[in-house]
């Protein structure tokens, strides 16, 4: 059942099936080292949980957030974001400023998606980096991908290769292939697949569990570095503060931090 | 003789190494219309026994110069400019005479060297120029002074102008600091200059320029006139690593090109080859000594470098192949220093590994650049020791002596590390090692942490390199490239060779070999004790652009 109570019906299996097919071997992107990959569940998942909310709901919040990759003073991320959902629409935009003195990337991304299930998500990202103050070409990418439900709480995201306009910059960074998540009371779960330029795939996972009313812990696991670490949600009235603090065995800790400002309700 | 149109110009009499084939003269035409040669005769003097003239070459009915024309006379076998007229010229080396000479009338007459026969030259006889080329100046000047009237040119112009219109020399140049290890700091390169040309240089705004034509600096210089000496000074700072290609531009008004006067290169970059320690004020019984160290990442020949104090000439050093991260100690005194050395190590003070001095002790192959241990009254500074590439380029330098870096006697000014550690502290400080210096081996200096800055990474046109070095305690490290998601890029290794600078290269690479675009990456360098167990971590932000690849 949706938030208005009428039955999803999930989209037949061999759809999804040729879908994937069709798929296979593309990749999408995000920008670099995007704040929210701190704890990979949509900040609409993590309210909802934490605030004991249907997952599918009229949501509109602001968000504004915070960290450091890997406690390194030089990759300092500072994060300004929107998201809204009425009916079949959901918009987001996001703005995003990643590293330092030496090298700085600004990202902004904006999402528009319709229907949900199954739906359709268009992302459009602008990127643009500068190395010790000297500016390098924007570089623009669209990336369409579709969002369905398959029934019993699980949800799938899957985005095609990115159109690339204007110049590529040609970097290597973590480009979502597929999202898998799904919620059964208290609990959510996400599991994602990421491409890089040339590897193999690789995925990460994150689990969330609300402890007591108001507060939930999950953990967050990358097996192809080593990554796990602690994320935290607190919510009270129309604010939710979540944490997330990753532990790589070799480059150290990064802290993240956010703030959501709005409201989550049936 | 000043009526006549017809006159020497320009004789090679005595070239650097074989005569034959290499000499020349060149007659000019001074007239205002064109002139015959037919039957002008160039005669030849030898000033050892008098006036008896030997035909040289006679001209041809068909032989003539344009008016302000040259025409040019040379040696059988002649590689050179294409010439008017092949001749067996064999001129001796001097006191000689040449002449031109038409129906019985001398036209012209140049006597050169210590001539005792007055017909054999005009006015006084020019001392003479062995190796180079006596030019007039301008062409065709002609005052009957053979003294006056001819210059020495260092480099002959055969069927050219001996002069240009406009000129500029130069008379020396000094850059302080005479280098940089990495950009930031500002450099003043003083140029002083002399006015070569025939005509006066105009005031302008001179320019330094970098070997792509960049404007590094500017200012305006006043108007030069020929022969007189100008100073100008440029105040510039270097914005990226490397060799610096320094030329001096003039501009001049068209249709003239502007002068491009080159000053040589300068560095500023972590050369090859570096000082890390010096003694210019030994103990009794020991010698002054300078330590060098392999810095980079490939053999260096120890020959194909001099040094050079702030007086003198440079001096070559030995031929010997350095492997990197080799020490080498140059001395004054191979017996002294190992007297002195063997008396330590039988001690056991000697601070280093007990190694004989003869496997890092070279002596100069010249005399020793003997150091000064307080400011004569010109500058501020004893003495500083220059260490000099093949091509004259300093690479690197240590100043000794100057206020806030007294070094007392026996006691060595130590290089802290291969980079300044950071704003507060300097790079060359007094040794704190307990007989006063440490020859051959890891300096006392570094075994103390930097401030800052422990694991230094460029990016610069020859590729990324990381910079570090293990201090006293530390045994060996380890270097891996990451991406921004934590993902392991590249492994670069390590070694366990104990204390020490290093100097990583990295080509772009992934740990499959393949190119990698560009991004922003991470070096995590890992030290480790002899127990393996780990001492310290740093990282480093590397921004990876393809091109920087070695």
């Amino acid at each position: 059942m949706d938030a208005r109570g009428r039955a999803v019906r999930a989209p037949p299996g061999w759809l999804l099936f040729v879908v994937l097919l069709l798929l296979t071997g593309t990749i999408s992107s995000s920008c670099g080292q995007d704040l929210e990959e701190g704890w990979l569940l949509p900040a609409v998942w993590t309210a909802a949980v934490t605030a004991d909310a249907p997952t599918r709901s009229r949501a509109a919040f602001a968000t504004c957030g915070s960290g450091r990759l890997f406690a390194m003073p030089e990759l300092d991320q500072r994060y300004l974001g929107f998201e809204m959902s009425r009916g079949r629409i959901r918009l987001a935009a996001s703005w995003q400023i990643l590293g330092g003195e030496v090298w700085r990337e600004r990202c902004l991304r904006v999402e528009a998606g319709w229907g949900h299930g199954p739906g359709v998500r268009l992302v459009w990202t602008r990127r643009r980096s500068e190395t010790w103050g000297v500016p390098s070409p924007a570089c623009h990418e669209l990336v369409p991908g579709l969002r369905a439900s398959l029934g019993a709480g699980l949800e799938i995201d899957v985005l095609a290769a990115p159109l690339v306009l204007g110049r590529e910059d040609g970097r290597a960074r973590r480009r979502r292939w597929l999202e898998l998540r799904g919620r059964r009371g208290r609990l959510a779960w996400a599991l994602a697949v990421d491409r890089r330029r040339v590897d193999a795939p690789t995925a990460r996972v994150a689990l969330l569990a609300r402890c007591v009313p108001g507060l939930a812990l999950g953990l967050l696991g990358e097996p192809a570095t080593g990554t796990l670490g602690l994320t935290t949600a607190w919510a009270r009235g129309g604010l939710v503060l979540r944490s997330s603090h990753l532990c790589h065995p070799a480059l150290g800790i990064t802290h993240r931090w956010m703030l959501l400002l709005g409201r989550v309700r049936p | 003789m000043a009526g006549a149109s017809l006159r020497l110009n320009e004789v090679v009499y005595d070239p650097d190494g074989a005569d034959g084939g290499r000499e020349f003269v060149e007659i000019h035409n001074g007239g205002t219309a064109a002139a015959s040669l037919a039957g002008v005769r160039l005669q030849f003097a030898n000033g050892a026994v008098g006036e008896v003239w030997e035909g040289r070459w006679t001209g041809g009915p068909a032989d003539s110069i344009s008016a302000g024309g040259v025409f040019l006379v040379v040696d059988q076998g002649w590689q050179g400019a294409p010439p008017d007229a092949v001749a067996s010229l064999g001129l001796q080396n001097g006191p000689d005479a040449l002449r031109l000479l038409r129906d019985g009338e001398v036209l012209d007459l140049l006597g050169y060297g210590d001539l005792d026969w007055p017909a054999l030259y005009e006015g006084l006889p020019h001392p003479g120029a062995p190796g180079d080329a006596l030019a007039r100046r301008p062409d065709g000047h002609d005052t009957d002074r053979n003294d006056l009237d001819w210059h020495v040119l260092d480099v002959p112009t055969p069927g050219a102008p001996n002069y240009p219109a406009f000129g500029l020399e130069i008379v020396e140049v000094a850059a302080e600091p005479p280098n940089l290890a990495a950009p930031g700091d500002a450099v003043v390169v003083t140029v002083a200059y002399r006015g070569s040309g025939l005509s006066a240089l105009p005031a302008a705004e001179v320019s330094l320029r970098d070997g792509a034509g960049a404007e590094l600096a500017a200012t305006v210089c006043a108007r030069l006139e020929p022969e007189a000496q100008g100073l100008v000074v440029f105040h510039w700072r270097p914005a990226r690593r490397g060799s610096h290609d320094l030329h001096l531009i003039w501009p001049l008004a068209p249709p003239a090109v502007p002068l491009a006067v080159p000053l040589g290169a300068y560095l500023c970059d972590l050369p090859p080859l570096v000082l890390t320690e010096v003694m210019a004020a030994p103990a009794s019984g020991s010698c002054e000594w300078v330590e060098v160290l392999a810095a980079g990442d490939a053999p260096v020949d120890l020959g194909d470098h001099a040094l050079r104090d702030a007086d003198g000439a440079a001096r070559a050093l030995p031929p010997r192949e350095l492997a990197p991260g080799e020490r080498v100690v140059i001395v004054q005194s191979a017996a002294t220093f190992a007297d002195w050395c063997r008396g330590l190590q039988d001690s056991g003070a000697w601070p280093c590994p007990r190694v004989d001095p003869g496997f890092f002790a070279e002596e100069c192959v010249g005399a020793w650049p003997t150091l000064n241990n307080t400011p004569p009254a010109a500058r501020t500074y004893a003495d500083r020791v220059h260490l000099l590439a093949a091509d004259g380029t300093v690479l690197d330098h240590a100043t000794v002596g100057w206020a806030g870096a007294e070094v007392a006697a026996g006691r060595s000014l130590e290089r802290s590390g291969l980079l300044p550690a950071g704003h507060g502290l300097r790079l060359w400080r007094a040794s704190t090692a307990t007989v006063g210096s440490t020859p051959g081996c890891a300096n006392a200096l570094e075994a103390a942490p930097p401030a800052d800055a422990p694991l230094v990474v460029t990016t610069a046109d020859a590729g990324v390199r990381l910079l570090f070095q293990l201090h006293m305690n530390e045994c060996s490290w380890r270097a891996v490239i990451y991406d921004l998601t934590g993902m392991r890029v590249r492994d670069l290794g390590g070694d366990d060779l104990g204390a020490g600078p290093r100097r990583i290269a990295w080509d772009g690479r992934d740990d499959q070999g393949r190119a990698l675009p560009s991004a922003p990456l991470i070096a995590l360098l890992t030290v480790r004790g002899a127990d393996g167990a780990r001492l310290r971590r740093h990282k480093a932000l590397v921004v990876w652009t393809p091109g920087d690849g070695p």
